[in-house]
């Protein structure tokens, strides 16, 4: 049904060719019954390396000391806390799908709102696993809690990273608390469709028993809309109080005010390139084409012009401050990180978050494939080196000109990032074919039909 | 074969306005215990079974409302009463500070609890066996077909005149429901045999890891700890020097800083030619010398020096201090004797600082004196 | 703390006392090529001039117990803080090291164990006897992970609070000198009680010619520095 001219005036159907609710059951149910084959394997080992390869580096790390990375005095933090807001950013398209969405009746967010749920959830583990990593007593993360303790002292309140800890744990918590509520019908679903035992008891069990009985139903949708109400409010201030870990700090670069909105926008920025990226595959592999359909993945790339722009805008407000505000500290950070060693990374960034994603203005680049997912992955690059570039180039130049110093990551730094993005493919790859990648009982709610014609 | 409680008829219908009507007229005909099963929720149907509306939300209130006032009380009562420290010279109570954490905390316990809430008391978790499980009448409605029912504990119930309500309401298929589980869908009881098991072997894993972790693991290399630093505090073991002590003894021949070393060791002779008593038998320096000789001398050499402590009688006995040996003796030659010890009388140096040996020296020439006084004393 | 730069020549000798006075390891040549360097006090030198007739300016640079310090307000395990005799403290079995103070401190004063350098580097030089026995007793040997930092040798501190509470009275600021002060043969650095107006430090702060190190971004730093009076005209030749 894809047409060449769209009518705005209508509502884009959620589904495309019409299906009933059988056919929809059947096809998002069908990888779950089937043996994987063999192209997953061949992934599903790439990704495992991956994992293998970080978890190394990571024992080596907690061997011998964080040493082994190439931080040191002035820049303290390095690949570890890029990594970190990296993650908890790309976790944050899928609450926005989810919830945001949810709250502005945009129907045509259930094909992916579930998918994009998981994702979350896993971006936001592979992001939770760096504040341990990075600590150097990493046997003693229960200090970071508030707990009534023999040494009789609590925590800091004041501190961001204090914020964080509770940020982080409750977003992951809600986030899944959120995906699971959403789950329930579905396990029911394939917990009377399926004729494996085992798979029959887990399914029973974690369905708790849901009989799709409509007393039930009218409590369901009311939590689910009390959940997306609190996840929206959750969503912005989890990325603000990430923000929070530079702009509260006092060093040049860091200490501005348009962090928050900068970082929300830019977490839902390189959010939806990641989903759209992980989506265009599974659209095809999964025969879901009528279900995630191209206007969909057309609105996501609006949605990162939106946030692309946005992005943008901040980068240009940051000359401006810096020129506005006459401090000298703040006028050379901003320089150098146009013109001094990382300049590479500046630029770099700038053309994959400002320039690349403004493409997507044309209707014909919106809607090729090979063109989008090109532009998504530069969005991912280009935002991975905009924590590089704000971290790293804040810090190695600072005050005092005695600090200054250099950062050069080291093999393990590197292969802690590449076995988090192992973790999270790999968990990817777990998720589609234990659980389904679509909300069954959402679509089917929204077929043609689905809902009674008041005659 | 056991005839098994009927437990409910119930009724598939094939299009959702068909199941809207049903429900509306089994509504009608005044049925209360009756429900409708729905692969998906369908619009209007809360309105046409009558139900009132949802009370999740003054849950999901509440429960947010006791996340952020014991979220800000725990914070306030840490900074201001229990711990309060100065944190970059802020003010002890923050309150901007707690904004995020409250918000977070809000956030927090209102989802966690309002979905806890929903499963433990609407669901009626984990009392979640239905008779409805595994019937044909539950694979259709989780697949394609909308269905209703009505149990037979309506006080209306009647089974011909529930089927042909349904039949004339244009149902697909007509089934009866039987209650496969005893007990099932009764009152709900919190405390399930499978279920206590499953949490009492989660506490126990749990509770057996953490004391792994904590009192085992982390105590294994390469963990370290500031508790063994590999520095020589006084008292502390040392491998590195013969007699294993950490703490040295000085050199022998060390002289403290303001002290001089007693230089007639071994020379009572000497002593008692060289060395002038420093004090003058004043009052303050009689009583002085009274004062240490009875805490001192005197359990040895009586309470007026004449050897008549309760030691006397005894091998050997201690002396008198009127002898004549004694008295002819220069104070040189008693600060000796105090100083090094004689016989079996053991050194009191230790004991007694230098002054007040010659305290004492002046306190035993007045004894003396008072035993043997001149003629002019009596007088 | 004053620091009189005109006596200052940059000899380094308070670096050294330092050092041997809180434990300090050295860390060797790979390690300070990364900028892992592990010195609580360290001078600083600024040239001007051209480099056929440079100047030069030092400054030592240690940590300066601001007042509204920003360490202390972002270790999220309250770790450091302030002491009621306007110490910022350092409690090291506290610091889980997430090394946040370390980024906040303007004067990156503050400086982080990457290894246990006394075990991990030259085969363990340093947890070899007799090594061990040249530790100061009276100071943490800290472990890998932990934060650490000028601490305007509070051992000494503690000491003379000792001293003077065993004599019945209260400690003067002239009861205590730090290492650094100790070791200066310049006596550039005085160290004392700045609420008492007798005492030297009160009369630094008063100085005119006394500066603070960064001094707008209202961390409040407690380590006076009397500025340097250069005559320009006399170097130059006649």
């Amino acid at each position: 049904m894809s047409t060449e001219t769209v009518d705005y005036t209508q509502e884009l159907p959620v589904v495309e060719e019409s299906p009933k609710a059988h056919q929809i059951e059947a096809v998002v149910a069908a990888p779950l019954d089937e043996y994987p084959p063999r192209a997953w394997w061949i992934i599903f080992s790439v990704t495992v390396a991956m994992l293998l390869f970080g978890a190394y580096c990571v024992t080596i790390t907690f061997y011998k000391g964080l040493g082994v990375w190439g931080i040191n005095v002035p820049v303290a933090w390095g690949f570890d806390i890029v990594n970190f807001v990296f993650w908890v950013g790309i976790g944050h398209a899928g609450t926005l799908i989810s919830a945001i969405l949810f709250l502005l009746r945009q129907r045509w967010r259930v094909g992916i709102a579930r998918f994009a749920e998981a994702m979350t959830i896993f971006a936001v583990i592979c992001a939770g696993m760096f504040p341990l990593l990075h600590l150097g007593r990493p046997w003693l993360p229960l200090y970071l809690f508030p707990y009534p303790s023999q040494h009789g002292v609590w925590v800091n309140f004041t501190s961001p990273l204090l914020w964080d800890v509770f940020a982080v744990s409750t977003y992951l918590t809600v986030s899944f608390v959120f995906w699971y509520v959403g789950l329930i019908p579905d396990l029911a679903t394939l917990r009377d469709r399926t004729a494996n035992p085992l798979k029959k008891t887990i399914y029973a069990v974690f369905s708790l028993g849901w009989r799709h009985s409509n007393r039930h139903w009218q409590h369901y949708e009311r939590t689910y809309l009390i959940l997306a109400g609190f996840a929206t409010p959750l969503v912005l201030s989890v990325h603000t109080i990430v923000s929070f870990d530079f702009a509260v700090s006092v060093m040049p670069g860091w200490h501005s005010t348009i962090f928050p909105p900068y970082f929300v926008a830019g977490a839902v920025f390189s959010g939806f390139a990641m989903v759209q990226n992980v989506l265009i595959f599974v659209r095809s592999a999964f025969k879901l084409k009528h279900v995630i359909t191209l206007d969909h993945l057309e609105k996501m790339n609006k949605v990162m012009i939106v946030t692309g722009s946005m992005v943008g805008y901040a980068y240009a407000m940051e000359f401006f401050i810096a020129w506005y505000s006459g401090s000298q500290f703040e006028q050379f950070v901003t320089l150098n990180r146009a013109l001094g060693p990382y300049a590479w990374a500046y630029w770099t960034m700038i053309s994959c978050n400002a320039l690349f994603p403004q493409l997507f203005w044309f209707r014909k680049v919106r809607r090729s494939i090979p063109v989008m997912f090109t532009i998504g992955v530069l969005v991912n690059l280009g935002m991975w080196l905009e924590r590089f570039v704000i971290i790293v180039t804040s810090l190695h130049r600072d005050y005092l000109p005695s600090s200054w110093g250099m950062y050069i990551p080291t093999m393990y730094d590197i292969g802690i990032l590449i076995g988090s993005f192992g973790l999270f493919f790999t968990l990817i790859l777990i998720f589609i074919r234990v659980l389904p990648v679509i909300s069954i009982a959402e679509v089917k709610a929204l077929l043609e039909g689905a809902q009674p014609r008041h005659d | 074969m056991t005839e098994k409680p009927l437990y409910a008829v119930a009724a598939l219908f094939d299009s959702p306005s068909a199941i809207m009507h049903a429900a509306e007229e089994t509504a009608k005909a005044g049925f209360t215990k009756y429900d409708v099963n729905t692969p998906y929720p369908v619009h209007g149907m809360d309105h046409a079974m009558r139900l009132r509306t949802s009370r999740m939300g003054y849950f999901a209130f509440a429960f947010g409302l006791f996340g952020t006032i014991s979220a800000m009380l725990l914070m306030t009562w840490i900074t201001l009463v229990d711990y309060p420290l100065v944190i970059g010279g802020k003010p002890f109570w923050s309150w901007p500070a707690f904004v995020p954490i409250a918000f977070e905390v809000t956030v927090l316990s209102a989802a966690v609890l309002s979905v806890l809430a929903m499963i433990v008391i609407y669901f009626k978790f984990p009392n979640v066996g239905h008779p409805l499980h595994d019937t044909a009448y539950m694979k259709a409605v989780s697949e394609d077909r909308f269905g209703i029912y009505v149990q037979a504990a309506d006080p209306l119930f009647d089974e011909a005149k529930v089927r042909k309500h349904f039949a004339s309401l244009g149902a697909v298929r007509i089934d009866p429901v039987y209650v496969t589980l005893p007990g099932v869908a009764d009152r709900p009881r919190l405390f399930e045999k499978r279920f206590m098991g499953v949490l009492a072997a989660t506490a126990i894993v749990t509770v057996a890891v953490t004391y792994f972790s904590l009192n085992k693991l982390l105590y294994m290399e390469p963990f370290n700890w500031m508790m063994d630093q590999n520095k020589l505090k006084p008292q502390k073991p040392s491998t590195f020097f013969r007699d294993g002590m950490g703490q040295r003894q000085p050199v022998p021949g060390t002289v403290a800083r303001g002290f001089m070393p007693y230089p007639f060791k071994g020379k009572p002779d000497d002593a008692g030619k060289y060395l002038v008593n420093p004090l003058l038998p004043t009052k303050e320096v009689v009583d002085r010398g009274r004062t240490k000789f009875l805490t001192f001398c005197s359990p040895c050499h009586g309470n007026f020096g004449r050897g008549d402590s309760r030691l006397q009688g005894q091998f050997p006995s201690p002396p008198t201090l009127h002898s004549d040996k004694v008295r002819n003796w220069p104070d040189g030659s008693i600060y000796h004797v105090i100083t090094e010890g004689q016989n079996v009388m053991p050194s009191y140096a230790t004991q007694i600082p230098r002054d007040d040996r010659w305290a004492i020296i002046e306190y035993i020439r007045v004894l003396q004196r008072a035993q043997n006084p001149k003629e002019s004393d009596l007088k | 703390m004053a620091i009189d730069l005109n006596k200052c020549v940059g000899c380094n000798a308070c670096v050294s006392a330092c050092n041997v006075e809180n434990n300090i390891p050295v860390v060797g040549k790979d390690q300070v090529g990364r900028g892992r360097e592990m010195q609580w006090i360290r001078i600083d030198r600024y040239f001007s001039g051209s480099p056929e007739a440079p100047s030069i300016s030092h400054q030592p640079m240690l940590c300066q117990h601001c007042d509204n310090a920003p360490c202390e307000n972002v270790c999220p395990v309250a770790a450091t803080n302030h002491s009621p005799d306007g110490l910022n403290q350092m409690v090291y079995n506290r610091c889980v090291g997430t090394k946040y103070c370390s980024n906040n401190c303007p004067y990156k004063v503050r400086r982080f164990n990457f290894y246990n350098f006394r075990s991990e580097l030259a085969d363990g030089y340093y947890e070899q006897e007799p090594q061990n026995l040249a530790y100061n007793p009276e100071v943490t040997v800290r472990s890998r992970g932990v934060m650490e930092k000028c601490t305007f040798c509070i051992q000494r501190i503690m000491e003379a609070r000792e001293h003077a509470t065993e004599h019945g009275r209260a400690v003067k600021g002239s009861d205590v000198k730090t290492a650094c002060q100790e070791a200066c043969p310049a006596q550039a650095i005085a160290f004392g009680d700045m609420n008492d107006p007798d005492s030297d430090i009160a009369r630094f702060r008063k100085m005119s010619l006394g500066y603070y190190v960064l001094d707008d971004v209202n961390t409040r730093p407690n380590v006076t520095y009397v500025a340097r009076l250069k005559n320009l005209h006399s170097e130059k030749p006649l």
